[in-house]
């Protein structure tokens, strides 16, 4: 899935619209950001990249205001995204789509009522732009012969197309996507891949992609970040992340198992744990005894 | 009693936004009505059969006590009067809790564990008002209208014990009932307490869901809490409202 090869490079310095600065938060005792700064520049693709649990969906959730940080401030447009009170926050919302992790389909309405949903609460336009709006979004995801099913009846790729139709229904200005291509096959991965592109370009908008298919998305992102350990470890175009000769993220990059990102979550190690329980330890949690 | 209090304080800023919503909620006729449909009409069948045996109870209880002065006569206002001030209220708010109220908080749990309330919530779309303050509303409109047919269908019943197999006068059990039922007194005062039994029993089901764990386990735990927690209420706010209305 290649980007046309004549897009010209981003600019060095883009105006960000959003900007996470020395974001602090806790789940329970454990740090998952840790003075975390990042920006996203309006117009662009931005990827989040980083292992599974690195915190990229609490980071979606922190932007969207959902969470609040311990410490630090979000920034989108310029406005500090916890510091709105309920009515400004919702209207940041309405120029926001987000694409949820499991998408978050309504189970009470069917495919094509929930593309109407946000369209009905935001908007008093006619039943047939509605309907209008909702075919095309959904053809743009390739379930506009879907429209009948309910939620129950796709599949998990399925419903988060529907939800990514959804999600941009109201033509936000920011979309930010949780993994869009995690359950797709390749054709739909590829076509996905495109389709946030087209939108990113044709409705000028700016795109943030938290995943973790590096190679897909490399071909369509303008600026790439990784995350690790609580903190941004690299910032560039995908050209740059791929020749970054930092041993951390050619780790992540190549999928290597063995380097500085461990594959496990935090704790003793196994022969300790696996020894330690023969002694006379049974079912000790390591989450736990930490808490 | 920290953590409860804590909750005691959620549940009321729970409640202040849902009734920020209801003006709203009024209006969406359709959604409004879809609700009662379902939050009622769910109940409905059940109302009707437990209210007539109820009913059939009163009238063979009532009718050994009474015949024991001569006062079978009277066996209609006594099940009048015991339904409309007591049991109609009492038991539809028990039943309603039950079946309605844990199917409420078990469908707002769930809805919150798939992020569905989220996902509403970055849309810009209030739950509070746009799913909450609905079914709260119609839970709300419901229980009155269940009492009601619950006391309805329970006079039926008692009429068919004490006149249709023990042989009570027909007329003497509606006139006296008619003569002794105070429509302020008794009537008004069990609308009164059903209107305060559907606030309270709603308001404790959605708000056990909405407080759910997001878990599968947390979401039971909501159901089984919201069943306990408006039965304890409405026995507990009976005895407070009864003490208040026919203390003079
Ligand atoms: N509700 C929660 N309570 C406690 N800890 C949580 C909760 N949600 C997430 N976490 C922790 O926060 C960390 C980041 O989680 P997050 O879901 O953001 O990861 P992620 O990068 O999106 O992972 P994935 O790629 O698997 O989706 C994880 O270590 C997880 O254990
Ligand atoms: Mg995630």
């Amino acid at each position: 899935m290649a980007a046309e090869p004549t897009r010209a490079p981003p600019p060095a310095a883009p105006e960000p619209l959003v900007a996470v600065e020395g974001l602090t938060f806790h789940r329970g005792p454990r740090p998952v950001f840790d003075s975390l700064d990042m920006t996203m520049a309006k117009g662009e693709i931005t990827a989040v990249l980083g292992p599974s649990g690195a915190g990229k969906t609490t980071l979606l959730k922190l932007i969207g205001g959902e969470l609040r940080p311990d410490g630090g401030r979000v920034l989108v447009g310029g406005k500090d995204v916890h510091r709105l009170s309920r009515s400004g926050l919702y209207t940041l919302r309405k120029r926001m789509g987000v694409l949820f992790q499991a998408g978050a389909l309504f189970t009470d309405l069917d495919v094509y009522e929930n593309v109407a949903f946000p369209l009905r609460e935001h908007t008093r336009l006619s039943e047939e732009t509605i309907r209008d709006v909702v075919l095309l979004k959904l053809e743009a995801v390739g379930l506009r012969n879907a429209r009948g099913l309910w939620p129950r009846e796709l599949s998990g790729g399925m419903a988060r197309r529907v939800a990514l139709a959804r999600a941009i229904a109201l033509d936000p200005e920011i979309v930010l996507y949780d993994e869009p291509l995690a359950g797709q096959d390749p054709i739909s991965a590829g076509v996905l891949v495109t389709l946030i592109r087209q939108l990113n370009d044709a409705l000028g908008l700016t795109s943030i992609v938290v995943t973790h298919d590096v190679e897909e998305i490399s071909a369509i992102a303008d600026r790439m970040h990784v995350l690790s350990g609580g903190k941004c470890i690299a910032t560039g175009a995908p050209a740059e992340i791929r020749a970054s000769g930092e041993s951390s993220v050619r780790q992540f990059m190549q999928g290597l198992p063995d380097g500085p990102v461990a594959f496990h979550f935090p704790g003793p190690p196994v022969a300790e744990d696996l020894l330690g329980a023969a002694a006379g330890a049974p079912g000790g949690n390591p989450a736990a005894a930490r808490a | 009693m920290l953590a409860w209090l804590e909750v005691v304080g959620r549940g009321a800023v729970f409640l202040v936004r849902v009734l920020g919503g209801l003006p709203g909620a009024a209006f969406r006729g359709r959604e409004l009505l879809r609700q009662i449909g379902r939050v009622g009409a769910q109940s409905m069948v059940l109302i009707l059969v437990s209210g007539a045996f109820v009913g059939m109870v009163l009238g063979l209880q009532g009718y050994n006590m009474l015949v024991r002065f001569g006062a079978e006569e009277s066996l209609g206002l006594a099940v009048a009067l015991a339904l409309v001030r007591e049991l109609g209220p009492v038991v539809s708010a028990l039943l309603y809790a039950g079946r309605a109220g844990s199917a409420l908080a078990a469908e707002i749990g769930l809805m919150k564990t798939t992020e569905q309330l989220a996902a509403m919530g970055m849309m810009a779309v209030d739950p509070l008002r746009r799913v909450i303050a609905p079914r709260f509303l119609a839970g709300v409109l419901s229980v009155p209208l269940l009492a009601a047919m619950f006391s309805a269908v329970g006079v039926l019943g008692g009429q068919f014990v004490g006149v249709g197999l023990l042989g009570v006068d027909d007329g003497a059990f509606w006139s006296q009932m008619q003569a002794g039922v105070d429509f302020r007194d008794d009537v008004a005062n069990g609308i009164v307490k059903s209107v305060v039994f559907g606030v309270v029993v709603t308001w404790i089901s959605l708000f056990q869901g909405h407080d759910a764990v997001p878990t599968s386990e947390g979401v039971s735990r909501a159901t089984t809490r919201s069943v306990v927690w408006s039965s304890l209420a409405v026995f507990g706010l009976d005895f407070v409202l009864t003490s208040l209305m026919f203390n003079d």
